[in-house]
């Protein structure tokens, strides 16, 4: 199979996948509750508000009606209005996703090739002490969730070493860029969370690799061990570091939600949590399904790369 | 963790004929020779710790969690009060303690109903197959499609904010995760002559799944449950810190980190002291998960987690 082929057949799968995610969503945050309405207003709310809620969000008309109504508009650019700031929803996104783009960019750019050399070096150094070490640090790394991390960076190096600002709290007008020091503590928590997990599955995946057939036959041959790791093992050990990059996106953005509230960080997190403690219906729905479609497009990146690089899989 | 101990060949020695009753324990889930790990008793500990906390919690409380001692408030920890006290005066190590209670039960009773159900939902399609199988399946890639905290925080935005709705919130972001995991050991289980056996016997569906299929995936079941309950206590810790989950004047311990952090430069004691708490019962339980884990691949069981 060619890989366009490939491609075509999970560009097909994933708008398949955004289908359903489109429906979970509806189906969560519409049906689920019974009357959304009365849901958005709480329970002193009198018959009349309520009224005027439910034909201000069209809740009169049958639900499947409804669902359509809201991907035509989504997919038109139509995103809807949000019911606590009286704005359209699409350019907030937009402008809260740019930020969240930033931070988690960065934090990629820092912890995806330190992982990676994390876990090659534990690998290569397998039981022994560096091994054992990076296994404890990225154990702890893990351990404790984003909120801790944050938390203890901010008493260190805002409190104690008076280095960097305790909040990412920033003017509207600025580009993210303008103070870069204000990303700093961000990054590093977020760093903190993704390493563990990519370096342990590189770890895994480079012992794998040490122990295949053509290692010994590198090896045999007489090339030197630092050729046999670097032209041999390296290039394999990393190919599934893909898909685990990929499958860490997911977690990240679930990170950035935390991490945002930590710092008070102006991003699509945080805007999820306000559209959640203040039940606005029309801004939640669209940011829970953007964060959804980014991961879907990223798993969607991450197996043709896999597929390019890799041709055994475009079975 | 360390795949290259070398005990790994005493686990394959014959079990010497008495043992104690923790052994006797890990044995029932096939886990024998697990003095090799020591991974596994450090998380054990840890794990044994918040149990007892959990258990005797109401007994060594030196006050009750709610209690406002308003001429000492934020003080740092002393011997009146161990965890030292915040901005109502409340006892710090009494609301850690009660705190306990709450958060570890909460992610308790959501690892057991979602990984439950996952073992169900797994096992059965995997069994069966065919249609069913492709159906749920595909379900599940749809929830799957959710990073984990957003769906928590979609359903708990519907259900609105309560202990019982972090259960359910929690439990239905770990039943396709873990219906994916039983599903493929359930795969791999089903061709073997025992279960052929059983079929040719004339046993019912039942029958095959809850008494020839389950207890051979009891290994792999006790690693999920750990590595599931250590990623519920970071879920229901990280709804209740950004402000959606157990609600005040609840001791959960995400809260009490979130309501700690206007005193973090003042009274650090207050996000301190919770923090230690969640992160000790996460790195008991991935050790613990880890450990078992480890010592089922041994034991050509799965190394895939």
């Amino acid at each position: 199979m060619s890989l366009w082929v490939f491609v075509a057949r999970r560009l097909l799968f994933s708008a398949l996948v955004l289908l359903m995610v489109s429906m979970v969503v509806f189906v969560v945050v519409q049906v689920l509750p019974g009357d959304v309405a009365s849901m958005i207003l709480g329970t002193d709310a009198t018959p009349e508000d309520v009224a005027t809620m439910r034909e201000k969000l069209g809740l009169n008309r049958p639900a499947h009606v409804r669902y359509l109504e809201w991907i035509a508009g989504a997919v038109q650019g139509d995103w809807g209005t949000s019911l606590r700031l009286n704005q359209p929803v699409a350019p907030l996104i937009m402008t809260r996703m740019g930020n969240s783009a930033v931070l988690a960019g960065l934090t990629l750019l820092v912890a995806v090739p330190l992982a990676i050399g994390l876990g090659v070096y534990a690998g290569l150094r397998r039981g022994r002490l560096p091994d054992r070490i990076i296994a404890l640090v990225t154990l702890i790394g893990t351990s404790l969730p984003e909120f801790v991390w944050g938390n203890l960076l901010i008493i260190v190096f805002a409190f104690w070493f008076k280095w960097l600002p305790p909040s990412s709290l920033m003017d509207p007008g600025d580009p993210v860029f303008a103070q870069f020091k204000l990303l700093i503590l961000p990054v590093a928590t977020l760093t903190m969370v993704m390493l563990a997990y990519t370096s342990r599955m590189t770890r895994t995946s480079m012992i794998e690799v040490l122990e295949k057939n053509f290692i010994r036959t590198a090896r045999l041959k007489g090339i030197g061990e630092r050729q046999v790791i670097l032209r041999h093992a390296l290039p394999n050990a990393l190919l599934p570091t893909i898909t685990i990059v990929a499958m860490n996106i997911g977690w990240l953005m679930g990170s950035l939600v935390v991490v945002e509230t930590v710092f008070s960080f102006p991003g699509l997190g945080r805007m999820m949590v306000f559209a959640v403690s203040n039940r606005d219906v029309p801004m939640l729905q669209m940011t829970v399904l953007v964060t959804a479609a980014i991961y879907c497009l990223a798993n969607l990146l991450a197996d043709v790369l896999y597929a390019y690089m890799n041709p055994r899989v475009r079975y | 963790m360390n795949t290259a101990s070398p005990e790994s060949t005493a686990a394959s020695a014959p079990t010497p004929p008495r043992m104690g009753i923790v052994r006797r324990t890990f044995a029932l889930f096939g886990i024998t020779g697990w003095r090799g790990s020591p991974d596994m008793i450090v998380g054990g500990i840890f794990l044994l710790v918040h149990i007892t906390l959990v258990l005797v919690g109401a007994l060594i409380t030196p006050y009750p969690y709610t209690e406002f001692h308003m001429s000492d408030t934020l003080k740092p920890p002393s011997l009146q009060y161990w965890f030292g006290t915040d901005h109502y005066g409340r006892d710090v190590f009494s609301r850690v303690v009660y705190g306990a209670h709450g958060t570890l039960l909460l992610s308790a009773a959501a690892t057991a109903l979602g990984v439950g159900l996952g073992v169900a939902i797994g096992m059965t399609v995997g069994y069966k197959g065919g249609r069913l199988d492709e159906i749920v399946m595909r379900i599940m890639d749809g929830l799957l499609s959710f990073p984990s905290l957003l769906l928590a925080m979609l359903i708990m935005s519907s259900l609105g904010p309560s202990k019982i709705n972090v259960v359910i919130a929690i439990m239905i972001v770990f039943v396709p995760r873990s219906t994916r995991v039983l599903r493929s050991v359930t795969l791999g289980l089903k061709n073997l002559e025992f279960v052929e056996a059983a079929k040719v016997r004339g046993e019912s569906t039942f029958y095959v799944i809850t008494r020839e299929l389950l207890p051979n995936a009891a290994g792999p079941i006790v690693v999920e449950v750990a590595i599931r309950l250590s990623f519920a206590i970071l879920l229901s810790t990280s709804l209740g810190f950004i402000g959606i989950g157990v609600q005040p004047p609840e001791p959960d311990w995400g809260l009490m980190v979130s309501e700690g952090r206007q005193f973090l430069q003042t009274a650090p004691w207050l996000m301190f002291f919770p923090a230690l708490a969640i992160s000790t019962a996460v790195i008991g339980a991935n050790l613990f998960g880890d450990g078992v884990g480890t010592r089922l691949a041994y034991r050509g069981g799965r190394s895939d987690l």
